[in-house]
């Protein structure tokens, strides 16, 4: 049972001039139920990263506690991570990149083939199994980036804005892909955005997120069955009434990162 | 109105492309080798008696090959640079990933690597035939001291330089230390570890050439010192210019080789560094 459970997290960084600190998250808590997908909605820069870093034991927190499937700690569940940017070893094939994770996680050398044919094959990069990264185009890269997590079959998935650098199309049949394998393989899911009908059109449940420091300040159930279509009137009216709830009364009208919030 | 259709891959016709400037290229420089040889030639002519022709040279180049221990004295220099060069290396590849992924390392030999960097390889191989004598030992360790420093600086830079991210990402993946080691930090280096071995193998040479010009009894710095003693310049000249070439087969053809090899992961573009 993968769930997750965030209490109480507290995360301070030291300021550039070192004087004082940067308060990303105060008081986090946050609970994921096994199969969920949660969609972690805010503005750049609020602490939605530092989040899923705390919660991949990259950064340690201040203060509070990381539950992932009952006791402290990942209890042997596996995470995939796909990052914002794609991480990739750029010395390696795309190929040797998917099995740096199945070899990280112990898959036996056999299934490698046929599991890396597969996932490349999902995220459409079938004939670039030998290629090295830097050939390959952003969006590309950042296929691989994907594939690398799915293919070790995660009982947890970590995504940070892992389409927000895709073209629309490509980004949109990736999500209805993404929501394929993560309901045959039942994965818990913890996707970080600033687009609020990906959102709307992705979770089961959306959790708005205060800017700085980090606090959930909404939640919004989308009871929408699947498989969904992007322009379902139901999830365009869940978007808008996620908007909404994100322009705040203090903010100056031209604030950048609200337009940013708005982009479809 | 038509379009023409390129039909070739745009990675064949940029490689043609390359190819058809590498065809130019080979003229100009058969231009530069021959204005270099017609200066020496009108150098010869005006220094008649001290200045050898280059046909003269090519000679007693000639005379070398057949009747003098020409295979024998470049492998013994080869022998002795190739050993300096695999200690140096070796250490520097240590050294250098020490200093860049642990501050004290850094601080405690950062002004040794500065320092060292500047004295000449000169004084290195007059040091090392002094303190450790007239033997083989001696002009490997020249080389050692001389280049350690240089190649070290390359590899230092780069670890440095390394960034948190793919050590984060492999956390993420559960890829162990030695797996870290192996996947991330040794292949970002390959290239900076490579352009060191380069760079470190031009003073080699010359740090091993001095060290057996300074009373070694064998290698190609000998038999210089040999020519130079019975002042035949065209002696030295040949013995010189044919280890020259040597050495920059060694460096363009067979490492030029081994490094495209190595960093073919790099777009062609990038490749020249």
């Amino acid at each position: 049972m993968a769930t997750i459970q965030l209490d109480h997290l507290r995360k301070a960084y030291p300021t550039k001039s070192g004087s004082g600190a940067l308060q990303v998250l105060d008081d986090f808590s946050l609970t994921v139920q096994d199969r969920e997908f949660v969609c972690l909605l805010g503005p750049s820069g609020c602490g939605k990263s530092t989040t899923l870093d705390v919660l991949a034991g990259l950064t340690k927190p201040d203060a509070g506690t990381v539950t992932v499937g009952g006791s402290a700690g990942w209890s042997g569940l596996t995470c995939g991570y796909v990052f914002q940017r794609p991480r990739l070893l750029n010395w390696r094939t795309v190929r040797q990149n998917l099995e740096f994770a199945l070899a990280g996680k112990g898959a036996p050398r056999k299934s490698w083939l046929g599991k890396t044919d597969e996932y490349l094959r999902l995220v459409g990069l079938a004939d670039f199994a030998d290629a090295y990264p830097l050939s390959l185009s952003g969006g590309m890269q950042q296929r691989v980036s994907l594939a690398r997590a799915l293919v070790i079959e995660p009982d947890v998935l970590l995504m940070d804005e892992p389409f927000s650098s895709l073209d629309e199309l490509t980004a949109r049949r990736l999500r209805v892909e993404l929501l394929d394998i993560v309901s045959t393989q039942k994965t818990t899911v913890l996707f970080v955005t600033h687009n609020a009908l990906e959102a709307a059109f992705l979770a089961d449940r959306i959790c708005v997120v205060s800017q700085r420091p980090a606090k959930v300040v909404e939640e919004f159930d989308v009871p929408v069955g699947r498989p969904r279509a992007p322009e379902d009137p139901a999830l365009v009216a869940i978007q808008a009434q996620v908007l909404t709830m994100l322009e705040p009364d203090d903010a100056s009208p031209g604030d950048p990162r609200e337009r940013e919030l708005a982009m479809p | 109105m038509t379009t023409t259709v390129e039909s070739r891959t745009p990675a064949a016709a940029a490689a043609s492309n390359r190819r058809r400037r590498d065809a130019g290229g080979i003229w100009v420089r058969a231009m530069a080798a021959v204005s270099v040889l017609l200066a020496w030639w009108l150098t010869s002519l005006a220094f008649t008696g001290v200045v050898p022709s280059p046909l003269v040279t090519l000679e007693r180049l000639w005379h070398i090959v057949r009747y003098e221990a020409f295979v024998s004295s470049v492998a013994v220099t080869l022998g002795r640079v190739g050993a300096g060069m695999a200690i140096t290396v070796l250490v520097a590849v240590i050294v250098g990933i020490a200093m860049g992924r642990n501050r004290i390392v850094e601080l405690f030999l950062d002004t040794f690597v500065l320092i060292g960097r500047t004295i000449p390889g000169l004084v290195w191989a007059l040091v090392a035939v002094m303190v450790v004598g007239l033997n083989n030992s001696a002009p490997v360790v020249a080389v050692f001291l001389t280049a350690t420093p240089l190649v070290v600086l390359q590899i230092w830079e780069a670890a440095k330089a390394e960034s948190r991210d793919l050590f984060d990402m492999a956390k993420v993946f559960e890829v162990g230390r030695a797996g870290r080691l192996r996947h991330i930090l040794l292949p970002s280096l390959v290239p900076s570890i490579v352009a060191g071995t380069k760079l470190g193998l031009t003073l080699a040479w010359q740090v091993v050439v001095l060290a057996e010009l300074f009373g070694l009894g064998s290698g190609v710095g000998y038999q210089i010192h040999e020519n130079f003693s019975n002042f035949d310049i065209a002696g030295v000249l040949a013995w010189t210019l044919s280890f020259a070439l040597i050495m920059a087969f060694i460096e363009y053809g067979v490492i030029g080789r081994v490094q495209a090899r190595l960093v073919r992961w790099r777009p062609a573009t990038e490749l020249k560094s």
